[in-house]
């Protein structure tokens, strides 16, 4: 629905004074950035205004079709144009000035049809809003997707909500009567309006959702479907593996979203994933040999760790491992014994 | 550097029928309201459209022009109103599927598209925030409204707007620091 704007002039103005006074609640670097990007802005390539001259022809046509102080009611829509009857010379005059708004409309259905990306860094948790007003919390490393408005096309109305989601974000869904879906790599969640957490991962080969509100339909491969209500998880596995999904089960919705803030929390995953996820979270790389993964699966919650240290210190304590900073990050290998 | 313009004196002409002082006014905002209904409606010409009825109902209401109040703001808030009447009363009319189909598969965002320039990178990243904070962000930065204006426009208060833009520049800020922190240096 909305189109990138753009000054008609590259422009040097300054911050307005009520912002600038806002900003100084900044830290000064802060502030010095947030300058910049402002600054940055006024460079963006103008787009060409439109006719003037042709428009206000029209517009003072229209004028004199209106009585002095009569209200007119002029029409809205785009196929009506205008309070008076174009003549011929009017018309083809149209035809011209519409050639070009014909190619605008052109480019700009296509850039319609992108869908808007949404993507959280290193160590982000990013918390966007959608267009039916719903809001999505992305992890690090998250990115999630949608059509502009959710509407398969422009000015078509929306049927459904749908976004796509790689990675782990939480839902707050507002009430409406299009379902809200998530699609992940191998599974669909579908909603009326409600607050649920979802991973999706495609090298963890499963999604994993958890209810935090309300009641939400989860469907997959070889037409799996079930509900969950408040309190319940489930995990979706990759299709051809048997069974497709586990049941409904309780799970700790405070432990699935203690990511949100700041706890870092895994429940039977892989070792490589727990360093995929360590990874993404603090923007480190962790090197391991792939021997050690047969190792199981790692159950972990910290609700505030201070870095990813912290954590990598637990986790090696446990599980008879040990870990040496490296340039990037970390390298991890069996301790001796 | 708007705020050179005679609004008031204007105003003041309009209500007495000055067409003159309406031309000048319409000349000097047509093109930024053109492109301002643009993005929300989608559409060059729709929006021309949109723009014309609101500076009739500017002339055909001109008694009422209070020159105290910004003639500006005004413009912005009745084109602004008439493109999200617009955008609503196209979706009632629009054909409605019977949706017995799933969701359509989005193609997911490519990790390796390099984005030409940072012109692109910054119109997505701004087409990317919520709506009122582009909103309030494109009336600032690129029509040059005052938060005053923009409150009238967008029928919010003016702390609400400075939020707007203080939540846009820091969103605009952490896309930066993450792809391209080096347009930052300063």
């Amino acid at each position: 629905m909305r189109r990138p704007l753009s000054p008609l002039m590259p422009d040097r103005s300054p911050l307005p004074p009520d912002l600038s006074a806002a900003l100084d609640a900044e830290a000064p670097e802060t502030r010095a950035d947030l300058e910049q990007v402002w600054t940055l802005l006024g460079t963006l390539e103008s787009d060409a205004p439109s006719e003037s001259d042709r428009a206000w022809e029209r517009l003072a046509a229209q004028m004199k079709a209106v009585a002095p102080g009569a209200v007119s009611s002029p029409t809205r829509r785009a196929s009506d144009r205008g309070a008076i009857a174009p003549t011929r010379t009017t018309r083809r005059r149209r035809a011209l000035a519409y050639a070009l708004p014909l190619v605008i409309i052109a480019v700009v259905g296509a850039w319609w049809m992108q869908p808007v990306h949404l993507t959280a860094g290193a160590g982000e948790v990013l918390s966007v809003s959608l267009p039916d007003g719903s809001t999505a919390t992305l992890n690090s490393g998250a990115t999630l997707a949608h059509r502009r408005g959710f509407a398969r096309l422009p000015f078509l109305a929306a049927e459904t909500r749908a976004v796509r989601l790689e990675g782990e974000a939480f839902f707050d869904v507002e009430s409406d009567e299009r379902p809200f879906i998530v699609e992940t790599f191998n599974a669909q969640v579908t909603v009326l309006g409600t607050a649920f957490n979802v991973r999706a991962h495609p090298n963890e080969a499963e999604t994993r959702v958890a209810v935090s509100e309300g009641r939400v339909r989860v469907t997959g491969p070889d037409d799996f479907a079930t509900e969950l209500t408040i309190g319940q998880g489930i995990s979706v596995g990759a299709a051809a593996t048997s069974p497709p999904a586990s049941s409904p089960e309780p799970v700790e919705v405070e432990q699935a979203t203690a990511w949100r803030t700041g706890g870092f929390a895994v429940r039977d995953l892989p070792l490589r994933a727990v360093f995929d996820e360590l990874e993404r979270r603090y923007g480190v790389e962790i090197t391991a040999p792939t021997r050690l993964e047969a190792d199981g699966d790692v159950t972990l919650y910290l609700s505030a760790p201070s870095s990813a240290e912290e954590i990598l210190n637990d986790l090696c304590t446990a599980r008879g491992l040990t870990y040496r900073a490296t340039s990037r990050g970390f390298a991890v290998s069996r301790a001796a014994r | 550097m708007d705020a050179a313009e005679p609004y008031a004196s204007w105003s003041r002409r309009i209500a007495a029928s000055d067409e003159a002082a309406f031309e000048a006014l319409f000349r000097h905002l047509h093109p930024p309201l053109v492109r301002f209904a643009a993005g929300l409606v989608g559409s060059e010409a729709e929006a021309d459209d949109l723009v014309q009825d609101a500076f009739l109902r500017i002339w055909t209401r001109r008694e009422q022009l209070d020159p105290q109040r910004s003639l500006r703001a005004l413009l912005y808030r009745s084109v602004r109103n008439l493109a999200y009447n617009a955008i609503r009363d196209r979706t009632t009319h629009a054909e409605k599927h019977t949706d017995m189909m799933p969701p359509p598969a989005l193609p997911m965002p490519d990790a390796a598209t390099e984005a030409a320039s940072l012109d692109e990178r910054l119109r997505r990243w701004m087409a990317e925030l919520p709506d009122r904070q582009c909103e309030a962000l494109t009336l600032s930065r690129f029509d040059g409204l005052s938060h005053d204006e923009i409150a009238a426009a967008m029928e919010i208060s003016a702390r609400t707007v400075n939020n707007h833009l203080v939540a846009a520049l820091k969103t605009l800020r952490t896309r930066i620091l993450t792809y391209e922190p080096g347009y930052l240096d300063h």
